[in-house]
């Protein structure tokens, strides 16, 4: 009885440790990624922080718990400049990327259709090419572009930054969305086009629906990057009443001799990242399933 | 046909602006003065690389005297330095973090959200705005490190030496989504490699070396290249950084920004076509090459 | 030719000041507003600066828009002014310009979009008489063929100033006016003696300041930029030399910062400058800073000029303009504008000497009550210097080309990577190449 006691003691603290021992390693790598993620986001902590402690503490005074919270760096920042406020430039900023995400949500899902289902002379070809556009740097277009557009006349518009997403020229979702669509199962477009549906009501009325995943993960990116395409924006729009946010930030902001409102440069800046907190904090799983397709850096 | 937007955005907006600023890379096209644009044939070219060859004028087919541009290799050193040394540096922690996180740990996806973050955010004009205020010689870092006790602090953002090291750290900053590409990589990577490899006594490093890397590798080539692309077209922050200018002593003269000065701040816009093409045979050969090396570490199937 | 030249300039500036302080001045009607002719319009003002001069701009825009009911305003600030200068190229270029843009010295660089105003003279742009606007004023705003491009907003000049309460406290007399250069080096050098540990003397200027190259320039008899001939520069190799190795000695002898504090600021207003920061107790700022750097410190300012020295060189400067886009479909209601701008009483009220001394009489009187200390200062400046002045001469063309790469030679030179000499060629090479671009 006793050397059976022995056993089980034994057998029980040699169990004990190996558990004890994972245990401790997984609260240090705990440890260690809370860390790690503390340091990483600080700085966007302290900038959320030190917007709404007063303009003269903001550096002064540049630890983390404020002394004095006030919500003035807000008032003041949104009243933006140009008798332009910030309430222009979030309007014209989401305007743009909704209409930019509904133009990239229709023409990508139809090249990508294209390109997934439809049998056409040297598909694999232009699949190719398309492919190749993915690894092409824009600056080799962007002189050309920008003459055509100041030709055309679109130059102070918006239309030279949302034109092209009614065209497909984002590659990264044409081919998220072919990989997805070919990942669909064709029985049921079969069964569809024997029951006598158009190549367009598969489209409409089977492949859009199923591949809704893809089409939110596309509608997502194209928001994010358009609301936070700085060279575009800075590019083609040239009146104070048209620019968008990010825009903005940077006349407000711009040269170091030009700001004197630090509080309120930062307040805007907190809330031009507000939209991708909340896409992104509600639609996590879609980022994720972006990023795993196409590589996506953001 | 359902192909028709991509086809025409693709002929227009990227086939014909491609074939022009070829052209225009061949010319002296000053956006203000359309009207006086003349054939000068490889003469942006010189333009660019004629130190190499030892000029610093030369004179074009028109006649003109033109000056080689004394910083298009500077131009070219910031941006190779911040390409080789941001992206392994990068990836280098994408990994190490994805594989802290592949264990069996519980909030993976929260600690995954927390790491995202940066990436989601990076590239926004907010951010760099912050970075160049944090890194000031009276911003927040310093204040930090004075703290610790450091002493006699330059001010990282305008010194020619550490300037380009602030832009190099906010990129790493935003190893987010390569980790997040690595995570899914290594979760496909079945647990009982490692266990019989422990069984045969190998070692922590060994079945790092022999077994994640290789299973790995499509993955670290996917992300290798799509960041070095990335990063060769860096261009809001170092905007931002350098206030619309290369930084002191051009010390933050990305490629992309000094394209961009010199089409639309000189209206030098042959000239900045012609460094878009180079940048586009830079970039093609480095991705040209990274590809044929990968025959040699990359395996694309299990047990090899 | 010299001396009639100076003698007028010194009438001039008698008649300035006299104008300023005889109150009895006879005026037009106050409230003498040329009709406006045309529909509805609306027009665009671009300009540039920081957040107090949009506010003011803004204010007269409203005033404005109050008493012409029929023209509406969007008012456009770009920021800074190299911002300012990228936007108004790319949207001249691309023919959405503004209608009313705000340019400095640069002005001639745009003459083949500026309306010009000689027929609006007398009719909606009353500055044609001395009573409401300086005819001086119009001088350096109209081209060779007598062709007047743009309108004056107040006359600025180059001041040093210096941190009152630091030089105070180190012991040391204050500086006075119309030192030579090496008055003032001695005089830094006593500070220097004086001032606490990492403290320098002066602010390095020397290639972040493009007209205070072209004053010592001019000084040497070397000008920078004349239009002679059509456009010369008579820029010589060796005042390159003489002006960095004059400020590379300071450097060695520590009268300026070193290489890194001098290039944490930008220097382009008081929001970055060494002198608000405190490491540097002299700086040379626009005498229509003045007010903005006094704001931002809570040490006192004293203003002195510029070092004397070799031929006459002080310009007392149109600060900026205001040109009219001739692409405008509104034209007479946006030279209606720039009268109000500069002739109205109420606008100069509100603008006070934010753009310089208004070169306007009748606005001047309006604001000679508010004149502070600053403004007085500032008015003690013209006269002090009022036996060395010249008119004003044009900028050297591509402006903007030229800044920038001023400050990259400089960069270079203070960091040691080339020596004085060699950045002395770069810089000759470099007006050489942008006169004739």
């Amino acid at each position: 009885m006793e050397s059976g006691n022995n056993v089980n003691t034994s057998a029980m603290v040699s169990r004990n440790n190996g558990k004890t021992g994972t245990v401790v390693r997984h609260s240090l790598t705990h440890l260690f990624i809370i860390a790690l993620g503390i340091i990483m986001i600080y700085p966007i902590i302290w900038m959320i922080v030190s917007s709404f402690k007063p303009n003269n503490m903001i550096f002064s005074d540049p630890g983390l718990i404020p002394k004095t919270l006030t919500i003035e760096n807000y008032i003041s920042g949104w009243r933006g400049y140009a008798g332009t406020t910030f309430g222009t430039f979030f309007t014209n900023s989401l305007i743009m990327c909704a209409v930019a995400v509904v133009g990239n949500v229709i023409s990508c899902s139809m090249a990508a259709y294209a390109f997934a289902r439809l049998k056409f002379a040297g598909r694999t070809f232009w699949f190719a090419v398309m492919m190749i556009t993915l690894m092409l740097p824009s600056q080799v277009t962007l002189v050309p572009r920008y003459i055509l557009f100041n030709t055309f006349g679109w130059v102070g518009s918006y239309l030279p930054i949302l034109v092209p997403k009614f065209l497909a020229t984002d590659a990264f979702f044409v081919f998220l969305l072919v990989q997805f669509m070919r990942g669909l199962p064709k029985e049921i477009e079969e069964a569809a086009i024997i029951d006598g549906c158009s190549k367009v009501g598969v489209y409409l009325r089977i492949v859009l629906p199923l591949a809704t995943p893809a089409l939110v993960t596309t509608a997502l990116f194209t928001f994010l990057w358009t609301w936070d395409d700085f060279f575009n924006q800075l590019l083609y729009l040239t009146t104070p009443a048209s620019f968008t946010v990010s825009r903005a930030l940077r006349t407000f902001v711009g040269d170091a001799g030009a700001v004197s409102n630090w509080g309120g440069a930062l307040a805007m800046a907190t809330l031009s990242v507000v939209p991708a907190f909340i896409l992104f904090f509600s639609l996590q799983k879609y980022f994720v399933q972006g990023i795993a397709t196409t590589g996506i850096k953001g | 046909m359902f192909l028709a937007p991509w086809l025409v955005g693709f002929l227009i907006l990227t086939v014909y602006p491609m074939g022009h600023s070829l052209l225009l890379s061949f010319t002296d096209y000053d956006f203000t003065k359309p009207d006086s644009t003349q054939w000068i044939g490889l003469g942006n070219y010189l333009k660019m690389f004629g130190s190499l060859f030892g000029l610093s004028e030369f004179t074009a087919p028109t006649g003109e005297v033109m000056r080689v541009d004394p910083y298009y290799m500077k131009s070219l050193s910031v941006t190779f330095t911040y390409v080789f040394v941001s992206v392994p540096l990068k990836l280098i922690f994408a990994l190490a973090v994805a594989m802290l996180m592949n264990q069996k740990l519980r909030g993976v996806p929260f600690y995954r959200a927390v790491y995202y973050i940066p990436t989601l955010l990076g590239g926004s004009i907010a951010i760099a705005v912050l970075w160049r205020k944090l890194f000031e010689r009276d911003g927040l870092v310093n204040d930090v490190l004075a703290a610790i006790g450091f002493t006699d602090l330059p001010g990282w953002i305008t010194s020619p030496d550490y300037a380009l090291g602030t832009l190099i750290l906010l990129t790493v900053w935003q190893f987010g989504s390569s980790m997040i590409i690595f995570l899914a990589g290594l979760k496909q990577i079945p647990q009982e490699f490692y266990d019989a490899a422990s069984v045969d006594g190998a070692n922590k490093v060994q079945q790092f070396l022999r077994i994640t890397i290789p299973l790995l590798s499509p993955v670290i080539l996917f992300n290798l290249v799509i960041q070095m692309i990335g990063a060769f077209q860096t261009f809001t922050q170092a905007y931002i950084i350098g206030g619309g200018r290369g930084g002191v002593l051009n010390s933050t003269l990305f490629y992309t920004l000094h394209m961009y000065i010199q089409g639309w701040a000189y209206h030098e816009m042959g000239y900045a076509s012609a460094m878009a093409w180079v940048l586009l045979l830079i970039i093609g050969l480095l991705t040209a090459i990274v590809f044929r090396s990968s025959k040699m570490w990359v395996s694309y199937g299990v047990g090899e | 030719m010299r001396r009639i030249r100076t003698l007028t300039l010194m009438i001039l500036l008698a008649v300035i000041f006299a104008a300023f302080s005889l109150p009895t001045l006879a005026q037009d009607d106050a409230d003498a507003l040329p009709a406006y002719t045309g529909g509805p319009a609306e027009i665009r003002v671009a300009w540039w600066g920081n957040d107090d001069r949009a506010a003011r701009t803004l204010e007269v825009i409203e005033l404005f828009e109050a008493a012409y009911p029929d023209i509406s305003v969007t008012g456009e600030p770009n920021g800074g002014t190299p911002d300012h200068f990228q936007i108004v190229d790319t949207q001249l270029a691309g023919n959405n310009a503004p209608d009313v843009i705000q340019f400095g010295g640069n002005w001639p660089d745009y003459v083949q979009y500026l309306e010009p105003l000689n027929d609006y003279l007398g009719e909606q742009l009353l500055i044609d008489t001395p009573e409401r606007f300086d005819q001086t004023a119009l001088i350096p705003a109209t081209d060779a063929e007598g062709n007047l491009y743009a309108v004056s907003l107040g006359t600025n000049t180059l001041v040093l100033v210096y941190n009152k309460t630091m030089i105070e406290a180190a012991g040391v007399e204050m500086p006075e006016d119309n030192m030579t250069w090496d008055e003032l080096i001695a005089y830094g050098t006593e500070l220097k003696a004086n001032l606490p540990e990492g403290v320098a003397p002066f602010v390095d200027n020397s290639m972040n300041q493009a007209n205070y190259l072209s004053y010592f320039y001019a000084q040497e008899g070397t000008t920078l930029w004349t239009l002679d001939d059509g456009g010369t520069s008579y820029a010589t190799v060796e005042s390159a030399q003489k002006w960095l190795q004059l400020w590379a000695d300071m450097r060695a002898e520590g009268l300026i910062p070193d290489a890194d504090t001098t290039y944490t600021y930008t220097e382009d207003g008081p929001d970055s400058s060494a002198l608000v920061a405190g490491d540097a107790a002299i700086g040379l700022i626009w005498s229509n800073q003045a007010a903005a750097y006094q704001a931002a410190m809570t040490d006192e300012l004293g203003m002195t000029t510029l070092p004397a020295g070799g031929e006459d060189a002080y310009t007392i400067q149109m600060s900026q303009y205001l040109g009219v886009n001739n692409a405008s479909a509104n034209k007479e209601a946006a030279v209606l504008f720039v009268n109000f701008f500069v002739t109205s009483p109420e606008a100069g009220a509100i603008l006070e000497t934010n753009r310089g001394i208004p070169s306007s009489p009748v606005v001047r009187q309006a604001i000679a009550g508010e004149a502070t200390a600053t403004d007085a200062a500032v008015y003690r400046i013209y006269d002090a210097v009022a036996d060395r002045t010249i008119p004003q001469g044009p900028n050297l063309p591509n402006d903007q080309e030229f800044v920038n790469e001023l400050e990259l030679v400089g960069q270079q030179v203070a960091y040691g990577q080339i020596t004085p000499d060699q950045g002395a060629e770069e810089l000759q090479a470099l007006i050489e190449r942008l006169a004739v671009k």
